[in-house]
């Protein structure tokens, strides 16, 4: 019942926004290529769904392999800091200085090294995606129960064995939960990257529009990587309301 | 105690030290000894040279970034934390626009730069308004969150002694969402540099992300991995500095921490 109220409320929202958007156009007689109205863009969704369909899963491919590469990264290396503590100290710093470079910059040295196009997308990506899931693997690991602990380590399990049996159930919630950031922020690297260095995908789409000034079709290329991101993002909230539910208990003011 | 807390603490610089030594060590060996040609890697010795040689041609461009990137996360922050307050207090407020938000929180904001590049101007304004995009939503969502995750059973404490919403409000909801906010802020910050240089490599003659973009096309390395290591340096102080006002000011969030 108060979901389906919510959903009522969001799709009002949207109605709403979208009419007041197309007779603020209409009525205002704003040309299409300074904003161009809801249905304008529909239009040119229509007119342009070979292409669009053919950089936006250029874009998808891009994104779910950095994605996927960014996750194994940041579990890996998140495993190893945590059971090497001594090495979590050590790269403390430069994790830190990493995470703080700001990656379109980034994007350059890649474009100088590996050329146009689908590499610098998914090292751009990678870069972008694995570090939510690295410091909350480790969160995840480090907030584990002590009493837990103790009570394994009396019943003589080792090091591996707690860190397999509870380290990694305990932290599967703060996986979800950096699924939701790490998800788009891949797609953020791959636009990005597709911006600078790109002959395809949406990112090329929406800048090579942008030049040649046909907004309709830029619009249609937000579109597109709009519906991308939500799925992203639905999915990853998906996972983790399924997994980590506890964590919302539904307090209001 | 002093002491020994001294001696952690310089422990911990020398090896911060030390670990960037090796890597530029690396760098060197890994130039000089497969003789990597310099428009692909120059040795980390020749970029630092150029950085100390031409350090007053560089360092104008990164102040240009800095003062877009700051002036856009000032407005973000204050814009993103009024409406999470906003979303926080009113349930009205919260079914209608937080779905809207999401959505818009989903576009990557990046990909609005050539529009914003198109509507506004060259240079500073879509800079400024691209780093005020990426750093408002991280503050907007994460205050919400931290108002929407409350203990159930502190609120229901604070009706029995008779508090009004308000008071709910300014007493328990907003202290509980700072340490939310503050975490967001350091996501903001690094999100507003990566912003603004964006911008600048799409629609700017100024800046760093225009002169990366543009010694990346000449092949003028030296150039590019100056910009590069002097924006990283930028972007680690900021985030330093907003670390440390959150830890002044939430201090109290971290207090599970020392029995680690």
């Amino acid at each position: 019942m108060k979901k389906t109220v919510g959903l009522l409320y969001a799709l009002i929202t949207i109605i709403i926004v979208l009419a007041s958007w197309e007779a603020f156009v209409r009525l205002g007689h704003i040309r299409e290529q300074i904003l161009p109205g809801p249905t304008v863009i529909a239009r040119t969704l229509w007119s342009a769904r070979i292409p669009l369909l053919r950089h936006s899963l250029v874009t998808l491919m891009r994104t779910s392999i950095g994605f996927t590469l960014g996750v194994v990264v940041g579990v890996v290396l998140g495993v190893v800091l945590v059971y090497w503590s001594w090495l979590n100290e050590a790269l403390q710093p430069l994790l830190t200085a990493l995470y703080c470079l700001p990656k379109s910059v980034v994007v350059p040295i890649f474009l100088l090294w590996t050329g146009l196009g689908t590499t610098p997308a998914i090292l751009t990506a990678i870069s972008l995606a694995f570090f939510p899931i690295l410091t909350n693997i480790i969160a995840g690991l480090l907030s584990i129960h002590s009493d837990f602990v103790d009570l394994l380590r009396l019943s003589g399990a080792r090091k591996g064995q707690i860190l397999w049996k509870v380290g990694i159930p305990n932290t599967l919630p703060y996986l979800f939960a950096a699924f939701k950031t790490a998800g788009p922020n891949a797609l953020v690297g791959v636009i990005v990257s597709e911006m600078i260095a790109a002959s395809n995908g949406l990112g090329y789409v929406i800048v090579f529009s942008g030049a040649v000034f046909n907004i309709p079709l830029m619009f249609a290329g937000i579109a597109c990587l709009m519906l991308i991101g939500i799925t992203l993002y639905g999915v990853a909230a998906f996972f983790e309301k399924r997994y980590a539910h506890w964590a919302f208990r539904g307090a209001r003011v | 105690m002093v002491l020994m807390h001294l001696a952690n603490r310089l422990s911990r610089i020398f090896l911060t030290l030390g670990i960037f030594f090796l890597l530029g060590i690396l760098w060197e060996i890994a130039a000089k000894v497969f003789k990597i040609p310099t428009p692909i890697l120059p040795p980390i010795s020749d970029v630092l040279k150029y950085l100390i040689h031409s350090y007053k041609i560089l360092l104008p461009d990164v102040f240009i970034t800095l003062y877009r990137a700051l002036l856009g996360l000032g407005l973000g922050t204050v814009f993103g934390l009024l409406l999470g307050f906003a979303l926080g207090y009113s349930n009205y407020f919260y079914n209608s626009l937080y779905p809207l938000l999401i959505a818009l929180y989903s576009i990557p904001k990046q990909a609005l730069v050539p529009l914003i590049v198109l509507w506004t101007s060259f240079g500073t304004v879509p800079a400024v308004i691209t780093a005020l995009l990426t750093s408002f939503f991280p503050v907007v969502v994460n205050t919400t969150t931290g108002i929407m995750t409350l203990d159930p059973d502190l609120v229901a404490l604070a009706r029995i002694y008779g508090a009004t919403k308000w008071r709910l409000f300014v007493k328990i909801a907003i202290p509980h969402s700072m340490p939310y906010f503050f975490a967001a802020l350091k996501v903001a910050g690094v999100g507003a540099l990566v912003g603004a240089t964006l911008s600048e490599m799409i629609g700017a003659q100024t800046g760093v992300g225009h002169k990366v973009l543009m010694a990346s096309v000449k092949f003028q390395t030296l150039e590019l991995f100056s910009y590069v290591i002097l924006i990283g340096l930028v972007s680690v102080l900021l985030y330093w500095l907003l670390t440390a006002v959150d830890r002044h000011i939430v201090w109290w969030a971290y207090r599970w921490r020392e029995r680690l």
